[in-house]
């Protein structure tokens, strides 16, 4: 073999080896925002997680591999995650959120449908979300909208975790011209008798989504209470609406899942989870029990059936 | 006593007329009332059984909130039924937070140990008290994950509460009591018992006029018969004795007559 021939293949092979070196590097850097494989973590199979999914997947457009956490063992499903190596995690529901969180501490994590993010220590360079905290001031107003009557309202919230509520609804109340009639308890063995008595300055009731009064116990009794009393009841969920309180503002589900699907965008782009604000859904909507309404005499105004869900 | 009658026919029969009656009155009075007691009894403890799973329903809210007037009402709902002695709602460490006695002569305090911590188990205890029975219900008050309600639904999509997401296996809070006596069911049944003897006895009385009538008609031909028999064997053959029907006893008199 002749040595200039030699050196003529010698170096191609060289070069082609490089090239193929950069094209690989490329390629792992740029696959992001071709596309990558998203995983969504369903904490548990509930009409408000499969509606957020439903509005991520139209937001998205691109493939995603669903799983539920209640489904699967823990061990088995950080493995099936594992072996996919996904761009980003979205998580409806806390307990897919921590369980993302533990297993995949360096996966992006975009929450969604998580009340109090921050109470859960869901933060940090790898995580941003949606969460499902509607502000005091959007509840009142629509509220409001609903039972324009109402001046005085019993809100009840336990003093550990309510007080920041607590400030913000003060301010909103008094933007709207209501009266709180605050109920602020450190144990649910005051709640009975400190209701009774705020239920007879007040002209309705209000249960936020708070740690300690969202539970059934507290709700049944605040139900109970509000018929006797034929004082109607505010909550934060649907599914109490439908159980016999009158109204409640709650969260755009399907809208919570298209903002999480920009976040993911965003995160394929190339933006650091941590770097994308944590927001809080943008649209609310108005559910209103007619049974409860009719059963309490009240009339829901024009303006607010326009907007709002009566159930029948 | 004079137990010649006895020996003829008609007495005989009488006998096993008066007899056969009482048994069979006797039988179906005994029958009767040992159905009426076992109907009302299960009846009793049917509807003691549903009053206190119910009150154990409601109880579960007041107890998680330590509302006593919410037990207190659920208590005197409870023993307001007319057969009950009273009722009682009792911790998780067996105290009574609300109690409701209507006949204090029947109520007595149920041990600790003897409660059951079983899920869903109702307690019966029956005893013998002032000439009444008495029977205790006693069943759990046991908290569980709401499930597939809509109430479960929202607290589980809430998540971060203290509610069903944390208590997912079933938490003893205490136990409901209801105590209920046959005092009134005694009262009614021995009402019952008199008057369904008082129509027993005009029955059986009834009955048995109306079987002697019926063995005079049977026995006043036979005799009649049986006189001309004799005075045909005495040697009067003139006499004669009326054929009053074409039955049996109008064939018999008929025969005789042809003899004389």
């Amino acid at each position: 073999m002749k040595p200039g021939r030699a050196r003529t293949w010698a170096l191609p092979r060289r070069e082609w080896a490089l090239r193929a070196t950069l094209l690989a590097a490329w390629m792992a850097c740029a696959a992001p925002a071709f596309g990558g494989t998203v995983v969504v973590l369903r904490s548990r199979a509930l009409a408000p997680y499969d509606s957020a999914i439903a509005g991520f997947e139209a937001a998205y457009r691109n493939p995603v591999t669903r799983f539920t956490l209640a489904d699967t063992g823990g061990a088995a499903l950080r493995d099936r995650i594992a072996s996919l190596r996904p761009d980003a995690i979205v998580a409806m529901g806390l307990r897919g959120a921590l369980f993302a969180r533990e297993h995949f501490p360096r996966t992006p994590l975009v929450y969604c449908i998580v009340q109090d993010p921050a109470r859960h220590d869901l933060g940090g360079v790898w995580v941003t979300g949606v969460s499902s905290d509607v502000p005091p001031a959007v509840e009142l107003t629509s509220l409001r909208a609903a039972a324009p009557d109402v001046r005085r309202l019993a809100v009840f919230y336990s003093q550990t975790a309510g007080a920041a509520f607590a400030r913000e609804a003060r301010k909103a109340a008094a933007d709207l011209g209501i009266q709180l009639v605050e109920v602020a308890i450190a144990d649910l063995s005051e709640l009975a008798g400190r209701a009774r008595e705020a239920a007879r300055r007040a002209d309705a009731l209000w249960m936020p989504a708070d740690p300690m009064i969202a539970a059934p116990e507290p709700f049944r009794f605040l139900l109970d209470l509000s018929l006797e009393t034929r004082k109607p009841l505010f909550t934060f969920s649907d599914a109490l609406v439908r159980a016999g309180a009158l109204a409640a503002v709650v969260p755009d589900y399907q809208a919570a899942g298209a903002q999480a699907a920009e976040s993911v965008r965003r995160i394929q782009a190339g933006e650091r989870a941590g770097d994308i604000p944590a927001s809080t859904v943008r649209r609310t909507r108005l559910v209103v029990n007619g049974s409860t309404a009719r059963a309490l005499g009240r009339d829901l105004p024009v303006a607010a059936r326009r907007g709002a869900e009566v159930l029948p | 006593m004079n137990w010649a009658f006895a020996r003829g026919i008609r007495g005989r029969i009488a006998l096993l007329l008066v007899g056969g009656l009482l048994l069979a009155a006797c039988g179906f009075y005994g029958l009767l009332d040992f159905l009426a007691r076992d109907w009302s009894r299960r009846e009793l403890r049917e509807q003691g059984e549903a009053v206190v799973e119910r009150m154990a329903r409601e109880a579960v809210t007041p107890l998680v909130l330590g509302d006593r007037r919410g037990l207190q009402m659920i208590v005197s709902h409870g023993a307001r039924d007319r057969d009950a002695v009273g009722a009682a709602i009792l911790g998780a460490n067996g105290a009574e937070l609300a109690t409701r006695v209507t006949e204090s002569d029947h109520w007595t305090q149920v041990p600790v140990a003897r409660l059951d911590r079983r899920p869903g188990e109702t307690r019966l205890t029956r005893e013998r008290s002032a000439g009444v029975e008495v029977f205790t219900l006693v069943v759990p008050v046991i908290r569980t994950a709401p499930a597939s309600t809509p109430t479960g639904d929202a607290f589980d999509f809430n998540e971060s509460g203290p509610g069903p997401g944390a208590a997912r296996t079933p938490e003893l809070l205490g136990w409901v009591r209801l105590t209920y006596s046959t005092a009134r069911l005694e009262g009614e049944l021995s009402r019952a018992r008199t008057i369904g003897l008082l129509i027993l006895s005009l029955v059986v009385a009834l009955g048995l006029a109306a079987s002697l009538a019926m063995l005079r008609v049977v026995v006043r031909p036979l005799r009649e018969a049986s006189g001309l028999a004799r005075e045909i064997a005495g040697g009067n053959l003139d006499r004669r004795i009326p054929v009053r029907a074409g039955d049996e006893l109008g064939a018999l008199a008929a025969s005789m007559n042809t003899m004389a």
